[in-house]
Formats: structure tokens, sequence, C-alpha cells
């Protein structure tokens, strides 16, 4: 077999495959849902469940069988190594080319369209930042409103649930404005990453090597220059502050239990809603 | 036009230092590299073409105007000039290298077979984490106080096998009900100190399993921008369900509307040997399911769906990741920045090291130039060979040759020793926590289900040798007549309930009473809850109503488990129910840590609560629900109870 003809096995292979998963999900989800509605007390019984999933039976044995077919399948039939696609981000490649420029020294045009992209991007930025406060507040103020929680059974999954979606479609707004702020960045980072290139290359040209200067800032350099002992110091102060967290629970005594004996009683006993049974 | 192509080298220059390597990127592209260079063979439509080792970067631009540059230097310094603003590295030189073989192929896909070092401790892990594997066999869940003990990923403690308890699910009941957790707070800081986001890659058995179903060949969807502003997500539902909704009393959030480590180890290792707590499950359990089952597709096709979009210990972590002892680092002096380190790594990261980087070292084989290692594999590397000097001479050369040679031995040596060491020790553990949660623990759990302990509990002929002395609510006689033509002792509908004598206590503490819940003479509600079960808490409302309501009808006890919560009783009915007219009693021990009036009443060996049963006048079970009652199914169960009557 020609490498096409292997890459096209593995084509088909995979869409296949890639089909009998998501059908299989979707299936395993629609029993389940059946089940639900089939009785409005206790709908899952033995029976009932076994009238869902047993006609799941034979394609979940196929999709196995399926599985195990393409590994063997991979081994004699290797497909192409797959090649790296470089996945370098636009802002990284600004980043390090801004190096070798030299904005008070390059030309006009250049500049300008890499000033304009940045000051767009900063207005943007702000509004997004606002819009975030704004969305975010609305979702706090909702949750901590006592009025909202008034009949409100905690175990009654659908009502948390609708309280849930609530707050999530406060939060929503600024989710949305930040990935429109994403899409928005990433085409000025890369018409500003043209014009980097272009100076760059215009450098080249003219034989200009341009090496950025070293910014001059007595914080950053103590930073920069203790860096290391900075860490050390950083990791020290953590891991004395989790061992104190740790001794500190051991000696919050709630009656005659403390923290431990709390974590030990949660853990030695079933929690029905955690796993779902509800 | 024949095509040649341009190998620009990367040469590291050694440091004294074993194992580090300073490059200085300026030097990067030297004149001697571009010499015989024929600009015009390589130059095709204006196009120069730069091509690295396996064909897998390709950088293509059109020179502006080739005109003006007079000779090859001049191009050779505009070509690398271009070359770094390009971001160009490797290149191949005047041959492609070999394909490999077939057989080759072959021998490569099944050593892929092979579980890895990061495979077999994943599989470790999960195996240590659920230890007690004659849970899932014999229908039990461990017990004891040795599962104070957090794991660092998530293993949700209701898991059959569960030795130790889930950060997340500890961290979100402690915030819920003291609205601090120090021990939980402290642990998570200690892992995420230790290990970073290393935790996620190498100790979390969700992970395995997410890797094992993006194993399944598939085409898979790559990272891009979307996925790694997704990546964000996480940390939105850290604050809100984590955090939040634990404060203002939605707890635990996100284990019960969203984890799937849940439905898979717990709920999925405990029905099959519980078919009776099918009657439990309702909408909360299909939504559950139907997560885990978008969960599970998705890990196919997108790797570690889970971990970079949803996961709150996982954006705990990425916190610590650039402080943690244990990780990935990247040696900036040797970073080209080729990219081939982000462009392998299936996480969204931006470089190596970063908050996203779950520290799999896919991307140490990549690196051209050896920037990438593990923190602290220093211990494992040989020194750097002694250069030979030019002028040396022949007993020279081969002293430094046998210097050379001995100093790698010697640091192979060390590298085995350590590595023999930590694994025996690894081993041990292993071996001895199997033993010890299989084993030992095992005899005892036996003994405690073959019969309560006498010492500690009250049988139930002490209880009715008792009961005949007790005053006021709880005496009866009957006939021996009566007591013949009444059900059997069980506890099913339409049983006679079993009896039981049980300590009162309110809120100022145990009142010295003991009484027979089954001997009211009239309708009797028995409900069973512990101070720290939150469902319990929040149907308790209903019963102190019916409670109220029906007082001359209906007698109502709440039941509280052995619990070591129960000393948050009194405390809790003090607040919450200071002139109840509910009675409070506290059931009685097993040595198998089980409550045993709740057993008698057919409790479940996994202590879930709550559970409630109720009985006429005559002592006959008329209704058991296991699990949560909402207002309208209790009193509905009362009025049948009555009418009945």
């Amino acid at each position: 077999m020609n490498e096409k003809q292997a890459k096209l096995v593995h084509l088909i292979y995979g869409i296949t495959l890639s089909l009998l998963i998501a059908v299989l999900g979707v299936c395993f989800t629609i029993a389940c849902l059946n089940i639900y509605k089939s009785a409005e007390v206790s709908p899952f019984t033995p029976e009932a469940i076994k009238a869902q999933f047993n006609r799941l039976i034979i394609p979940t044995a196929l999709t196995v069988v399926a599985i195990i077919a393409g590994g063997l399948l991979h081994i004699f039939v290797p497909g192409e190594r797959k090649k790296l696609n470089s996945f370098i981000e636009d802002k990284v490649i600004i980043k390090n080319l801004s190096k070798r420029i030299d904005l008070n020294d390059s030309p006009k045009a250049f500049v300008d369209v890499i000033k304009s992209q940045r000051r767009f991007r900063l207005i943007f930025l702000i509004v997004t930042i606002a819009n975030a406060l704004i969305g975010t507040s609305g979702a706090f103020v909702y949750l901590f409103t006592a009025s909202n929680y008034k009949e409100v059974n905690a175990e009654d999954f659908q009502t948390v649930l609708i309280i849930i979606l609530t707050t999530l479609s406060y939060a929503a707004i600024p989710i949305f404005v930040t990935a429109i702020y994403y899409i928005f960045a990433s085409f000025t980072y890369e018409k500003e990453l043209e014009a980097v290139r272009a100076i760059v290359e215009y450098n080249a040209k003219n034989k200009r090597h341009v090496s950025k200067k070293e910014e001059i800032c007595e914080k950053s350099c103590f930073f920069k220059k203790h860096k290391k002992p900075i860490k050390i110091v950083f990791q020290c102060i953590l891991l004395v502050l989790s061992v104190t967290l740790i001794l500190l629970g051991f000696l919050n005594v709630s009656g005659t239990m403390n923290e431990f004996d709390f974590v030990t009683s949660i853990a030695n006993r079933i929690c029905t809603g955690c796993i779902g049974l509800g | 036009m024949s095509k040649k192509q341009i190998i620009i080298p990367i040469t590291p220059v050694k440091t004294d230092t074993p194992g580090v390597f300073v490059h200085e990127p300026r030097q990067r592209y030297s004149d001697d590299d571009l010499i015989n260079i024929n600009i015009k063979d390589i130059i095709e439509d204006d196009e120069l073409r730069f091509k690295d080792y396996d064909d897998e970067f390709t950088t293509e631009f059109k020179l502006p105007d080739p005109e003006p540059y007079i000779d090859d230097e001049e191009v050779s310094d505009y070509v690398r000039n271009v070359a770094i603003a390009h971001d160009t590295v490797v290149i191949d030189l005047n041959e492609k290298p070999k394909k490999p073989t077939y057989w080759q192929r072959v021998l490569g896909a099944l050593k892929g077979l092979i579980p890895s070092k990061r495979r077999l401790i994943q599989l470790y892990t999960a195996l240590l984490f659920n230890a007690n594997i004659k849970g899932y066999i014999q229908g039990n869940m461990y017990q004891g106080n040795d599962k104070l003990i957090c794991t660092p990923g998530i293993n949700c403690y209701s898991c059959p096998g569960a030795v130790g308890a889930c950060p997340l699910g500890s961290l979100q009941n402690s915030i819920g009900d003291h609205k601090y957790s120090f021990y939980v707070l402290g642990i998570i800081f200690l892992y995420g100190l230790m290990f970073g986001r290393m935790v996620c890659g190498w100790l979390c058995p969700f992970g395995l399993v997410q890797d094992l179903l993006y194993k399944i060949k598939t085409p898979k969807m790559p990272k891009n921008p979307v996925t790694r502003a997704l990546s964000h997500l996480k940390y939105v539902i850290l604050v809100l369900f984590v955090f939040v909704f634990a404060v203002i009393g939605f707890y635990p959030a996100f284990c019960k509307f969203i984890c799937p480590a849940g439905i898979l180890e717990a709920a999925f290792g405990i029905l099959p040997q519980a078919l009776d707590e099918l009657e439990r499950l309702g909408a909360l359990f299909t939504w559950k399911f139907s997560l885990f089952v978008c969960f599970v597709v998705a890990s196919v096709f997108i790797y570690r769906a889970f971990c970079r979009f949803i996961c709150p210990m996982g954006a705990i972590y990425s916190l610590f990741n650039k402080i943690s002892f244990f990780g990935i680092k990247l040696e900036k002096p040797k970073c080209t920045n080729c990219g081939r380190c982000t462009s392998v790594c299936k996480m969204d990261i931006r470089h190596v090291g970063d908050r996203e980087c779950i520290s799999c070292g896919d991307c140490v084989d990549v690196c051209p130039t050896k920037a990438i290692s593990f923190k602290g594999s220093k211990i494992f590397l040989a020194p750097n060979e002694i250069d030979i000097p030019s002028d040396a001479t022949d007993e020279e050369i081969e002293a430094i040759n046998e210097q050379n040679k001995l100093a790698k031995q010697k640091a192979k040596k060390r590298s085995t020793m350590i590595k023999s060491i930590i694994g025996a020790v690894m081993a041990i553990i292993l071996v001895g926590a199997l033993v010890y949660y299989n084993v030992i623990k095992n005899d005892q759990l036996w003994e405690g289900l073959k019969a309560p302990i006498e010492t500690d509990t009250e049988t139930e002929a002490d209880s009715e040798a008792d009961s005949s002395t007790d005053s006021d609510v709880g005496t009866d006689t009957e006939t021996d007549t009566e007591t013949a033509k009444k059900p059997p002792v069980g506890n099913k509908v339409g049983n006679t309930c079993p009896s039981a004598s049980l300590q009162v206590f309110d809120e100022n503490g145990f009142t010295g009473e003991k009484l027979d819940p089954t001997k009211t003479g009239k309708v009797t509600i028995i409900n069973f809850w512990y101070a720290n079960c939150v469902p319990c808490k929040a149907e308790l409302p209903y019963f102190d109503e019916v409670a109220a309501t029906y007082k001359d009808l209906v007698t109502v006890f709440a039941v509280h488990s052995t619990d070591p919560s129960f000393e948050q009783a009194f405390d809790y009915v003090k607040e919450t129910y200071p002139e109840s007219n509910m009675i409070f009693l506290k059931d009685t021990a097993l040595s198998s840590g089980n409550d045993a009036y709740y057993m008698d009443l057919g409790g479940s060996k996994y202590n879930m609560y709550p559970m409630t049963v109720i009985i006429d006048e005559n002592g006959i079970i008329t209704f058991t629900k296991r699990g949560e009652l909402d207002k309208n199914t209790l009193l509905n169960a009362v009025k049948d109870a009555l009418n009945q009557n």
C-alpha cells in the first residue's frame, strides 16, 4: 500500500470512528433521558435501565472493536508522521522582534501603524474591563441578594440550576465582550507584526544593526538581578504558610472536632449529590 | 535549476557548570556559516525557501528586489537578517533526511504501545489513591481516620476504592460549613508549591482517563486561539462554583453539578453492588450522566478537555506553576524561540512552564538546543566533557578521553542508584497500601458486619427489656395474640418495624431518657440525618412542620448518626430547632462504622443519608425512602399513613 492509499484508509477510518463515538454518546444520553421521563417517581429501575441500555450493547461492542482495529491498523499501516504546525502567537513574535527595532529611529509609516494598533488595543481593553466589571457586578449582586433565595430549597436541583444559569447569563456579557476583544486584538497584532517585520527588513536592507537599549529602571533591574533569591524567599514563605495553615486546621477546634475530624467525617460519608445519586 | 538549501547550525557554548550551556543568540548565525552559497542557485522565481530538517517548518517569502545586491556577501547578510525576522532556525543541508522504512515504522508503532514513565506513574498513583480494591468487590466504602489526607488530584472520596479525601470536595464543604478552611487550603498550597500543575500531568487519576481516551485514533481538534481563550473558563468556575456558591450555601456546587469524577469513580462503582440505590436517581443523575458522556466524547477529540477548560484544581495549581519545586524549566540563554515546544505541546501554553503547562515532558525531546528539562534533573547529568587542546600529545588525549569516560560512568551509576531507590520506595508504599487496606482492614470489616458489638450498643432484647420500664412516650404492651398476628419484622413496606432503644438529646445535651420509636402508639416518622449532611439539613424543616401540624397524630423522630459530626448536633439543634416538636435521638454504633438502627431499617452499607421511614400506629412500615424527600411526597406519605388508620 503506498502512502496515498494509507492516508486515505486512515482518513476513512478516522471519520467512521468519530461518527461512531459521537452517535454512541448521543444514544447514551437519549437513553438516560428516556428512563428519566418514563416515570415521575423513581424512574430508574433495573428493568427500565435494561430496556433502554440493552439496545446499545451491540453499537458499543462495535465501537470497541473499531477502536481496537484502529490500533492494529496504525501498527501495520502506519500513518504519516504529523508535521508540527508553527504555533507561535503574533504577540510573542512581536515581543522577540521588538529587540531588533528602535521605534524612535524607524520609518514613520511603519511606526504610525504600530502605534495606532497599540492605541486601538488599549482603548478596547479599557472598554472590555469596564464591561467585565459591570457584568460580574450584576452577577454578584444577584447572587448575594437574599430575596432571591426566599423559597429556594438547596436540594431542589432544578431551582438551583436556574439560579446558576441566571448568574452565568450575567457573567456571559463580559465573557462575550472579552471574546470579541481577543478576536479584535488578534487582528491588531497581525497588522502590528507586519509593520515590525517591515522595519526589521528595512534595517537589514540598510545594514542597520539595532539592539534595544536596556531600560534603566531601578525597580525592574532589582527584580531582574535578584530573580532567583526572590523566588527562593517566596517559596519559603509559601512553604511556611502552608504548614502553618495545616497546623491551624488541627488547632481550630469547634466543640471537640477540629478541621481534621471534619474532613474525615465528610470523607467517610457518601455525598450522594456529588456522585449524582439524586 | 537545482535547489540548494542553507544550513545554519546552532552551536551551544559550554560553561563550567555541568549540563549548562550558554548560547548567544547574536552569534546564532555566523558569517562562516553562509560561505559558498550560490544565491542564484537557490532563488527560484524570486522566492527563497527555508526548510528545516524534517520538512516541518517552512517559511517562504519573496525577496523584495534582488537587483540592488551586488555580491553574495550582501545577500547573505540580508538573508541572515530576514531569517531572524521570520524566526527561521535550522535548515537542511543539501539532502533530505531518509524516511523510515515500513518495518521501522511498524517497530516504532509497537514501541509506542509500551507505557512511558509518565503513564506508569499515572497508573501507580491511580492505584495508590484507590487502594481499597475490596470496596469494589464487596460493595462498601473505606472509612478510617487516615481518609483525612487529601489526594493531590481529583479523586472522589465517595469512590468505593478511595483511601483519601478529594481536595475539591473537602474545600467546598469546609468553606460552606465553616466559611473557612485552614487545613484543606494548607494542603492544597503544599501540593501546589511542590508540584504545580505537574499534579495534572502525572498524579491525577482523571487526567489519566482523559489521556487514555485521547489515544483513540480519531481526527483531533488542534489547539487554537479559541481554546486558549476557553482555558480561562476554569478560573470563572473556580471562583463561582467552589468559593461563591459555597459561601452562599449551595455546596458542594461543583461536585454536585459538574464534576464527572464522582459519576465515573463512585456512582458506577457503587450502583452495580447496590441496586436498591437506583430509587434515588432522578434529574440530578440524568444531568450528571449527560455531562459525563459529553466529557468522555470531548476527551476523545480534544486533548484533556476537562483539565484545560473546566477543572478548578488545575486553575488553583496553575497559580503555582512558576514557583513549584518540581516541573518543567526552560533555560532562556539556550532558547532560540524556534517554537517547536509550543507546537508539539497539546495544552494551550504560550511558552514552556506557563500556567497551562502540565509538565508532561513532550517538549523536552523536540527542543533542538536541549533548553528544556525537568527541575532537579541536573542530578542525573554527567559533567561536561573536557575539551582536548589542539596541541595535546597522544598520551594527553588518551588521559582526557579516559577522564571523560570515567565521569560519564560515574554519572550513570549515580543516576541508576537514585532511580532504583525511588522505585523501591514507591513499590513498598504501593504494596503496603494494598495489603493494609485489602487484607488488614478487611478482617475488621467482616467482623463488624456480622453483629453489632455488645459493649457499645444495645441489642433488641435489651431495648425491649428497657422499654417496659420507660415512662411517658414509648410505652406500650402487646398481648401474645396481637404479636402473633403482626407481619414479620423487617425493613420493607408492610413489615413490622424493628425496635431499638435510643438516647434522647436536645439543645442542652442528652436528657438521660431512652426511647423506642416503634412504641409511640401514633403514626411515627423516623428520619436519619447527621449534622454535616447538607441534604439532611435541607429537608429537616419539612419534618419540623409536620411535627408541629400533626402533633397529636404524628410523632417525628430525627435520629442522628454516630458520625463525629454529632458534636455539632447540639449547637445545630439549639440554633435551628430550639422548641421543635421533633424528638432528637442518637443512633448506636457498629464496629464497622455503620449505624445500627439505620442498618436495621434498611440503610445503605455506604452510609448514604438521609433516609426516612414512616410507620403506622401498629408499628407497620408504610413508607421508606432513601435520599432527600420533598415536602409534597412527605405530606402525602403522612396522609396515607394516617388514612390507613
